[in-house]
C-alpha cells in the first residue's frame, strides 16, 4: 500500500488468567493504516479495542505477529529505550484523562512529561507547554493549576495537549468522548478535527458510538472477540455492511429522531 | 385525569463545603399512567436528584425545600420513613445505573428480589424464591432457576441491569423511575433492555419516568419530553414536538451538537452551566444563549405555551417577541 504508516501483521494478545482459560483478547489482525488517515476501531465491551489501541503503543507485550512502523518492526516487548525512541512518534489519550493526570501535579508538569522521557529537544519546555496549551483551546497560564480545578472537557483538552506537545504522527484515542456530555462532547470532536487537519495527524480512533465514529472517520474496523470481523470505507460500512454483527451493531443505534423508530413493540 | 406523578414547583438544595447548593429550582412535571416521560439534560443540571426525592432518597446534606411530590393524589414530601418503606419497592420502583454497586454481593440473586417481595407481599419463602425465578425468566435470562442462584459477580452487566428492572417491578409498581438504566451497556444490550421496559409497561401500564442524557433513547422510547438546565425545566412537550418545533435555544442546541453524518463542524454550545450555588436574575441559559437580549438578564422567564402540552421558557416566544428559534439549527438531523 503505498503511503503506509503502520502495518499489522496476525497481531495477538492473551492474557493468561489464574485459574482460568488463556483469554485471546486480540487475535489475528491485520491492517494497515495509511498516513494522515482516521480510522474508527468499533466493538462492544471485551471485543479487544482497547487492547489493540495499547499494543501499537508497546503499553502490552505482543504475543504474537509485528507492527510495523513505515517499514520497521516495533519491538515485541517495550524497554525503558524503546518507549523513548517511539513516543516521539505514537501517542495515546484515554476516556478518563483525571485518571490519567497525577492529582499532585501542576498539569504544566504532567504535560511536559512526555517531553522529559523521550530522547528529543529539551529546551524551552515552558513556552512549549503554553503552545500546547493554547493550541487546545485552553490558556498558558492554565499550566500553574491542578487537575481538580478543571471539568471534565477540560481534562480531555489537557490529554490532548500532553500527547501532542511531542508532535506524533499518529495519536490512538481510546473512547476520548465517550464520558463527556453532548455539548462538550462537540467541542472535542471539532478539536480533534481541527487537529488532525493543523498537525496532520493520523488518528486511531477507538469507540462504541457509532454516530461520531461515522462523523469522524475515513475507515471503520469492526471488531468482535478480539478479530476484525469487517473493514471498510466509513460510508459504505454504514450504507451497506456486510457481517452478521455490523448490522446487528448498526440495527441496534437509538436514533436521535422519533420518526425513525425502530421499535419491534407497539 | 389525575396524573400518577406531579411535581409541583420542587426546590431541592444541598449543603455542600462550597455553600447551598440550589440543585433544583422550581420544577412542575407530571407523568400519568402508562406514559413515558424522560427527563434529559447534562451533567449536573438536577435530573437525578429530581428523581431520588420521587423515591425519598434524597442523599445526606440534601433536603427538599420547597414544593410538592405527590404521588396518586398523596403528598410524599414528609412521609416518616415506615410510610416510605410502603411506597418505595412496592409502588415506586427504582432502576439506577450501576446495577453492579446496586445489589448486594454477599447475597444471591434470586434471594434479593424475593426480599423485596416479602417485604411488601404476604407470601412465604418458597412462592416468593419461585416469584423471583419467573421473573428472572420474564426478562429473558436463560436457565432463571440456576442463574437465581448466583450472586451479582457472575452475572454480565446487562444481565444484571435486567435482574435489576426484574427486582424493581417485582411488585408491580405503578410507577417505575429508571436513571440511566442503559447507559453503561452496549448498544445490542441496551437493545433489549430498553424493549423490555416498553413490553412490561404495555403489559402493565405503569408509568415510567426515563433519566437519560441520550436523546437516541429519548426519540425512540418516550412519549413525551422535559429538558431539564440548571436546576429548572426548560422545555417540555410530546418527544415530536420537542423535536421538530423545538422551543428552547437549549434543546435546539444539544439536538446540533449530536454528531451528524457529514464532515465539518459540529455547533458546540459554548461556555459552561451556570454554578448553582449563586442567585441570578433572568434566563439561566442567558450567558451561552445565541439569541440573547437584554431583558433576558434581567426578568426571569415565565413559561410561554407553544402548543397542545408544549410549553417553553424563553422570552423569544414572548408575543410582542415572538422571534424564531433559528430554524437552521434545529432542521431534522440526518443520520
Amino acid at each position: 500500500m503505498t503511503n503506509e504508516l503502520l502495518r499489522i501483521e496476525v497481531l495477538g494478545k492473551c492474557f493468561a488468567l489464574p485459574g482460568c482459560a488463556p483469554l485471546w483478547a486480540v487475535r489475528n489482525v491485520d491492517l494497515q493504516i495509511r498516513a494522515g488517515e482516521a480510522i474508527g476501531i468499533v466493538g462492544e465491551s471485551g471485543s479487544g479495542k482497547s487492547t489493540l489501541g495499547r499494543l501499537l503503543l508497546g503499553l502490552h507485550d505482543k504475543t504474537e505477529g509485528n507492527v510495523y512502523w513505515r517499514g520497521e518492526r516495533l519491538p515485541r516487548s517495550y524497554r525503558r529505550t524503546d518507549f523513548k525512541r517511539w513516543a516521539p512518534h505514537l501517542q495515546m489519550v484515554f476516556q478518563d484523562p483525571y485518571a490519567t493526570l497525577n492529582p499532585r501535579f501542576r498539569i504544566g508538569d504532567s504535560i511536559a512529561e512526555p517531553l522529559l522521557l523521550s530522547a528529543g529537544d529539551r529546551t524551552d519546555i515552558k513556552q512549549r507547554v503554553g503552545a500546547a496549551l493554547e493550541r487546545v483551546g485552553l490558556a498558558a497560564s492554565m499550566a500553574e493549576r491542578y487537575p481538580h480545578e478543571f471539568s471534565g472537557g477540560q481534562r480531555q483538552r489537557i490529554g490532548l495537549a500532553r500527547a501532542l506537545i511531542v508532535e506524533p504522527e499518529l495519536l490512538v484515542c481510546d473512547e476520548p468522548v465517550s464520558a463527556l456530555d453532548v455539548s462538550v462532547q462537540a467541542q472535542i470532536i471539532n478539536l480533534l478535527a481541527r487537529l488532525r487537519r493543523e498537525m496532520n495527524l493520523t488518528l486511531v480512533f477507538i469507540s462504541h458510538d457509532l454516530a461520531v465514529v461515522r462523523h469522524l472517520c475515513d475507515r471503520v474496523a469492526v471488531m468482535q472477540g478480539g478479530c476484525i470481523v469487517e473493514l471498510a470505507e466509513s460510508e459504505r460500512l454504514f450504507a451497506a455492511p456486510q457481517h452478521e454483527f455490523t448490522k446487528k451493531l448498526l440495527a441496534a443505534r437509538q436514533i436521535a429522531d422519533p420518526r425513525r423508530r425502530n421499535n419491534t413493540v407497539t | 385525569m389525575m396524573p400518577l406523578l406531579e411535581l409541583r414547583n420542587l426546590q431541592i438544595a444541598i449543603r455542600t463545603s462550597r455553600g447551598v447548593v440550589d440543585a433544583v429550582r422550581g420544577v412542575d412535571l407530571h407523568v400519568h399512567a402508562g406514559e413515558t416521560l424522560a427527563l434529559v439534560g447534562e451533567s449536573g443540571c438536577g435530573k437525578s436528584i429530581t428523581a431520588l426525592s420521587i423515591a425519598g432518597l434524597l442523599p445526606n446534606g440534601a433536603s427538599i425545600t420547597g414544593g410538592d411530590v405527590l404521588f396518586d393524589g398523596r403528598r410524599l414530601n414528609d412521609c416518616s420513613e415506615s410510610e416510605w418503606n410502603r411506597v418505595r419497592g412496592a409502588r415506586i420502583g427504582f432502576v439506577f445505573q450501576n446495577p453492579m454497586s446496586s445489589f448486594n454481593p454477599a447475597l444471591r440473586i434470586g434471594e434479593q428480589i424475593a426480599e423485596n417481595l416479602r417485604a411488601h407481599r404476604a407470601i412465604s419463602a418458597r412462592i416468593a424464591s419461585l416469584r423471583a425465578v419467573q421473573l428472572l425468566d420474564r426478562m429473558r435470562i436463560a436457565h432463571a432457576a440456576a442463574r437465581a442462584r448466583q450472586y451479582p459477580f457472575e452475572f454480565s452487566g446487562g444481565m444484571l441491569q435486567r435482574a435489576m428492572i426484574a427486582m424493581a417491578v417485582a411488585c408491580e409498581p405503578d410507577l417505575l423511575i429508571a436513571d440511566e438504566p442503559t447507559t453503561a451497556l452496549d448498544v445490542t444490550v441496551q437493545k433489549e433492555v430498553l424493549q423490555l421496559l416498553r413490553e412490561l409497561q404495555r403489559d402493565s401500564g405503569m408509568g415510567c419516568l426515563l433519566i437519560t442524557h441520550d436523546l437516541g433513547v429519548v426519540a425512540q422510547m418516550v412519549d413525551r419530553v422535559a429538558v431539564m438546565y440548571a436546576g429548572e425545566i426548560i422545555e417540555h412537550g410530546p418527544v415530536d414536538a420537542i423535536f421538530y418545533e423545538t422551543a428552547h435555544p437549549y434543546t435546539a442546541g444539544l439536538r446540533a451538537a449530536l454528531p451528524a453524518a457529514q464532515r465539518g463542524e459540529l455547533s458546540a454550545i459554548g461556555g459552561t452551566p451556570p454554578d448553582l450555588t449563586q442567585h441570578w436574575n433572568g434566563c439561566s441559559f442567558y450567558p451561552r444563549c445565541a439569541h440573547a437580549m437584554k431583558l433576558c438578564a434581567q426578568q426571569s422567564v415565565p413559561e410561554f405555551s407553544v402548543g397542545t402540552d408544549h410549553g417553553s421558557r424563553c422570552w423569544l416566544l414572548h408575543p410582542q417577541i415572538a422571534r424564531p428559534i433559528s430554524s437552521a439549527k434545529i432542521a431534522p438531523h440526518d443520520e
